[in-house]
């Protein structure tokens, strides 16, 4: 998980962490305004799940379709959540491997599935279900 | 305290008004709408787009809008964007919005200025003061930031400064309102000192008018988590308090010579007219586009400007985004420009604070009276950031407990049990501030994660 690079606005990311890490995930949280290709080089090591990012400025929520495109550049297709009080679904979904979670409650739910073995394309496609319709 | 009574407050008329911009006189005796926005994702890329989006676009619509709709004056909020630290990036966007001002002022007679808000991007595991943070030199930038503002022409220097931060996020998360206290009202009011101080000087070398700040990072993000009436995540007792406390942080900006407006998303502004005169942007009903809270109308019934908060520019129906917004604003300001001008402001004051007074604690301690009697309480103790942090919110506390028992109030009995204890935490803090210092250094170290000591010099 990360604050998107330049977005200082963390508070969201951290409670979203303490709900994953309650759901007995374990969390790598970077912090806030990470650089791309710091997150990205972080997934490329340790190959997580998914990653995450928190952006509340529409001008740092770009880094996400940055990101995506430099995990797909060197294989990685895991999914990437965008998240944050700048980012819709609508945008979210706007690259490869992106996803969005709305409310903090709601990523370890969509951790499940992904757990599960649902990859991005299958968590856009049913994300009413899976996180009940809001 | 700047007025006598509560009553003497009034919507569009502080004590000392501003000049600012090409004609802005603030709080001389009408309300100005204020519009704020956010250019759209990838604009940030190159400063020749960015340019582009803020001032052809954002700016000359909103100007283009204001006159179509016959709206007299308009005052617009630019809140950089992180990427405008950087020169190149900040420099064309101010000049530009400036020329467009100029343009528009003389072909139309219209009032208008831009305030510009630098972004605070200091982080406290880094440091906040210059020669701390190694990695990004953010303290550094943060005073460039308002060195290019200024010389590039800003008419109003503001900021939502983050000191403090690194305890609000703890106490809004764990409900500990005595970690608020220590890092909104004390820690923070240490570092608004810090800041302002510096950031008058370089206004007033560029004539450019100090404006103000707000507890975005605490109050604020206090409020948002509480919510509306579906919510319970953060009681609303406690968001309540937190605001109170932040009034007592966010006067230091005008106590270090900062004239006002002063910024809205804190909600905190009408306990600092009270107390120092100065004019205040306040939001509310005409902020729906960047978020919902429980005080719509309340909100406006004393202000001097009247914000959307931010919006996304993009198309809708009715123009751009900021049009549609300005406009929202500009007929919401034109009702209380008319009530001023036939003397009914204090009855549309009046409106405006029953309609929401008793929807929340939140908006119950903002009205006019009440925020009147915090103000009073932060007077009375003078400059001591602790002490009148506290009394700030002995009295916001005081007043919603006022107006539970005597049925006005609705709490929940969550609601009320956050309120008994808040109320029995701080009654036990101690009188002196060492003491109290010394207590939370102890009592936090380790516990909140950031906290150092260094970031506020001491």
């Amino acid at each position: 998980m990360h604050a998107a690079e330049g977005d200082p606005h963390d508070i969201g990311k951290n409670i979203a962490a303490v709900m994953t890490r309650a759901a007995g995930y374990t969390v790598i949280d970077l912090g806030r305004d990470v650089p791309v290709k710091e997150a990205v080089a972080k997934c490329i090591e340790i190959k997580p799940l998914f990653m995450s990012g928190t952006a509340l400025m529409t001008t740092t929520m770009s880094a996400f379709p940055a990101e995506a495109k430099l995990m797909q550049e060197a294989g990685l297709n895991i999914p990437l959540m965008g998240c944050g009080g700048a980012v819709n679904r609508e945008y979210a979904n706007s690259y490869d491997l992106g996803i969005y979670s709305r409310k903090a409650p709601q990523t370890p739910i969509i951790a499940q599935k992904i757990l599960d073995g649902y990859d991005w394309k299958r968590i856009r496609a049913e994300w009413d279900e899976i996180v009940g319709g809001n | 305290m700047a007025y006598k009574s509560a009553d003497d407050m009034v919507m569009g008329t502080a004590l000392h008004p501003v000049s600012e911009g090409f004609g802005l006189k603030i709080g001389a005796g009408y309300v100005i709408p204020e519009i704020n926005y956010a250019p759209r994702p990838g604009t940030e890329k190159d400063p020749a787009k960015l340019r582009k989006e803020y001032v052809d676009y954002i700016t000359t619509d909103v100007l283009n809008r204001a006159v179509t709709a016959g709206f007299p004056a308009v005052h617009l909020e630019t809140e950089w964007v992180s990427q405008m630290n950087q020169e190149s990036l900040c420099a064309p966007v101010v000049a530009g919005q400036k020329e467009v001002c100029e343009k528009f002022h003389e072909e139309y007679g219209i009032a208008c200025g831009v305030r510009q808000t630098i972004p605070d991007q200091r982080e406290h595991d880094m440091g906040l003061r210059p020669g701390m943070d190694s990695a990004h030199a953010y303290p550094e930038k943060f005073f460039e930031c308002c060195d290019f503002a200024c010389e590039n022409g800003a008419d109003n220097l503001s900021v939502e400064s983050v000191g403090g931060k690194e305890f609000a996020d703890y106490a809004v998360t764990h409900g500990d309102i005595v970690a608020f206290l220590f890092g909104v009202g004390y820690l923070g009011s240490i570092d608004m000192d810090y800041i302002w101080n510096q950031m008058v000087d370089i206004a007033k070398r560029n004539r450019t008018v100090p404006g103000g700040d707000t507890n975005c990072s605490g109050a604020n993000v206090s409020m948002f988590m509480a919510g509306g009436m579906m919510d319970n995540d953060v009681q609303k007792t406690f968001s309540a308090i937190t605001r109170a406390i932040a009034a007592a942080r966010t006067l230091v900006a005008w106590e270090a010579g900062a004239q006002g407006p002063d910024k809205d998303c804190g909600y905190e502004g009408i306990i600092c007219k009270a107390i120092a005169g100065k004019p205040t942007t306040q939001e509310g009903k005409n902020c729906q586009c960047a978020h919902c809270d429980l005080m719509g109308n309340l909100t406006a019934q004393v202000c001097d400007c009247w914000s959307n908060e931010s919006v996304e520019y993009h198309p809708e129906f009715g123009g751009t985004s900021v049009q549609c917004w300005l406009g929202s604003l500009g007929y919401e300001v034109a009702l209380m420009n008319t009530a001023i001008q036939t003397h009914q402001e204090k009855t549309l004051r009046d409106l405006y604070c029953a309609t929401d007074m008793t929807r929340s604690p939140e908006s119950y301690i903002l009205a006019y009276e009440n925020a009147y009697e915090i103000g009073k309480a932060i007077a009375a103790n003078g400059d001591n950031y602790y002490l009148r942090s506290k009394a700030a919110a002995e009295k916001a506390i005081e007043i919603v407990e006022k107006g539970y028992n005597s049925k006005v109030l609705q709490l929940t009995k969550k609601q009320y049990e956050v309120l008994a204890d808040c109320k029995k935490k701080i009654a036990a803090l101690p009188t002196e501030e060492s003491k109290f210092v010394e207590k939370c250094v102890k009592d936090f170290t380790g516990v909140v994660p950031n906290f150092n000591m260094k970031n506020y010099g001491l």
